[in-house]
């Protein structure tokens, strides 16, 4: 394991094995850097100088990039360089990380500005890069400056960022990714501006997770774009969230194979244990407004569908894990409510799908539904009015107004084991919005 | 062809708050194509202005359609960028070998200045950094052209031709 030192204070005589002879340019350390295990030493207060041109590196796979206080001596002191230095291009020029393998950056502060310029990470593809306490901030003003996870032919990209900030420089730009990106603790920078739109594609399929990101800072704007050259999920567990953020932007591609987001544990403020999910065709909120006064922790699953859901390609909800002991036969129902009529709705407007083990021998599940027939959707028969639910009277914020209903598995179930059933509500009537008891009883 | 924008905008606010005091809203924009795009349910705190927050929203999606529609203008134009590959071809194969060749060897080139090499450095880098070239060419593609017929190694008749090319 060599170390390489990297200052802007250092005399630049290679192999830059001390402080006094550190590299003054952060490309030269990466040249140096050529073996596994080799550790490239920044100088947090007085980092390598900038230069007329893009800083474009290719970081040999397995080493590592610290920084450090400079106590000339070879101790290394783990220290965040913050926003006060940073190693970077002049203004104009932007910075491209790539990396066949696993690279390890702590405490680096990557920056960009000027008019236009992209942090662009992985742009060959293929490497991991795991950010700790590190600053990836792009000042850069103009529309396009992006921050770039991953290629955009939607080739193998993962980064994780843990305890790091984004930092943009104007309300503009935005975080682009594809591969996998982890987030773990950080959230985005105050020195800098916040995006209208955080997060979108960058091509071909993409999956972030976020556990503890902070988001509180993100205003009435948008947390994940239009996606529409790339499939993607993004799973948000324990963020904090501003007031007035929307959590997906209108989808164009109104279809799934846009962006999808699950939040968990995420609200503004301190309301404890709030679920959601969205995607083109509609959305599920936890409501602690709505809610059958018997049911699921005093919240309703509130469903709220968009333009773009038909019978074919319903909005779906996520499942319902139900604890099921009874080995008879059962006709499991989810209760649900509309508070903006009183007229039922049918069986080609909503429906029940559920699975369940009924086979012994297998852990294979069998599918239900209570979808109108499509023979008789395709000959244009009428859907028929769903059952009646317990009562508008059962349940707490119906409204003047409401109409309460159930969907239930279609035909009899006789599960062949104890355990999970699971449960979901189908929604094929645009533009609405229904409130769901998430219990299948 | 012109701009899509926004005609509706509206919003729909819960009767009924969240335990935490906070309602849920959903916006809807309708454009000019008959789109409507939906944003929401999202929730606000108390005194939070939903409409102040959907009148916004509809400025900058008009804003990102402006920009959407500027992009698609320039392509309706015939005149989506060059690669680096459709310029190389432009110069044909002896002007570009002999461009490759001044390339490789002008930092020991005696013939140069050390400002003349900075500019000739930073000018190639940004040349190379570019992700396409813009057409018609820019002022620092045109001084390219401009090194290489110095330099003899292009005709200003090859030039004219390329330029030609570029706008068409």
């Amino acid at each position: 394991m060599s170390l390489v030192f990297c200052s802007g204070t250092g005399s630049n005589t290679a192999p830059y094995n001390t402080w006094a002879t550190a590299a003054t340019t952060f490309a030269a350390a990466v040249t140096q850097a050529s073996s596994a295990g080799d550790v490239i030493v920044v100088d947090a207060a007085n980092p390598p100088a900038g230069a007329a041109a893009s800083l474009v590196v290719t970081l040999t796979a397995g080493i590592s990039i610290i920084a450090s206080t400079n106590s000339g001596t070879a101790t290394i002191t783990p220290t965040s360089m913050g926003g006060s230095a940073w190693v970077g291009p002049n203004a104009g020029y932007g910075i491209q990380l790539n990396c066949s393998g696993k690279v390890y950056l702590y405490g680096i502060t990557f920056k960009v500005s000027g008019t236009s310029a992209t942090i662009y990470v992985n742009y060959n593809g293929s490497g991991h890069f795991e950010f700790d306490n590190c600053l990836i901030w792009n000042a850069a003003t103009g529309g396009s400056s992006y921050i770039i996870f991953g290629q955009s032919n939607g080739g193998a990209s993962y980064a994780q960022l843990k305890n790091s900030q984004l930092g943009f420089g104007s309300a503009s730009t935005a975080l682009r990714f594809a591969g996998q990106l982890d987030l773990v603790g950080g959230g985005i920078y105050s020195g800098g501006s916040i995006p209208s739109t955080l997060f979108n594609g960058q091509g071909g399929t993409a999956l972030l997770t976020a556990n503890g990101f902070d988001l509180s800072g993100m205003g009435t704007n948008t947390l994940v774009g239009n996606f529409t050259t790339s499939t993607a999920t993004l799973r948000f567990t324990q963020c904090p969230l501003s007031s007035g953020l929307v959590i997906l932007g209108s989808q164009s591609l109104g279809s799934k194979s846009a962006a999808k987001v699950y939040l968990s544990d995420c609200s503004v403020g301190s309301v404890q244990g709030l679920f959601g999910y969205y995607d083109a065709l509609g959305s599920v909120v936890s409501d602690t407004g709505t809610y059958l006064t018997a049911g699921a922790a005093g919240q309703s699953w509130k469903v709220t569908t968009t333009a773009y859901c038909t019978f074919g390609t319903p909005f779906v909800t996520p499942w319902v894990d139900q604890w099921n002991s009874t080995l008879t036969a059962i006709t499991p129902a989810m209760e649900i409510l509309r508070t903006d009529s009183t007229s039922a709705y049918t069986n080609q407007d909503m429906w029940g799908e559920f699975t369940a083990k009924v086979t012994t021998g297998t852990t294979d599940s069998t599918f239900y539904s209570s979808r109108q027939a499509l023979v008789d959707y395709l000959a244009g028969t009428a859907g028929a009015a769903l059952a009646a639910g317990v009562g508008t009277g059962s349940w707490t914020g119906a409204g003047a107004t409401p109409w309460s209903g159930k969907v239930d598995s279609g035909s009899s179930i006789t599960p062949a084991y104890a355990g999970y059933l699971r449960a979901r509500l189908a929604v094929a009537v645009p533009s609405a919005t229904i409130y769901l008891n998430p219990q299948a009883a | 062809m012109s701009a899509v924008t926004i005609q509706t905008s509206a919003y729909t606010q819960d009767a009924t708050p969240q335990a935490d005091g906070s309602y849920y809203v959903v916006e809807r924009h309708t454009d000019t194509l008959g789109r409507v795009l939906q944003f929401g349910p999202y929730s606000l705190s108390p005194g939070m202005d939903p409409n102040a927050i959907m009148v916004a929203r509809a400025q900058r999606l008009n804003a990102d359609f402006a920009n959407q529609y500027a992009n698609e203008v320039q392509a309706a134009q015939g005149r989506t960028p060059w690669t680096h590959l459709d310029f190389r071809d432009q110069l044909g194969s002896t002007t570009e070998q002999a461009m490759d060749a001044f390339f490789a060897g002008f930092e020991t080139n005696s013939g140069l200045t050390p400002a003349q090499k900075d500019l000739v450095r930073t000018g190639w880098r940004r040349f190379q950094e570019a992700s396409f070239i813009d057409r018609p060419l820019r002022t620092e593609v045109l001084s390219l052209l401009g090194l290489l017929l110095s330099l003899g190694l292009i005709t200003q008749a090859q030039i004219d031709a390329i330029n030609a090319a570029s706008a068409a």
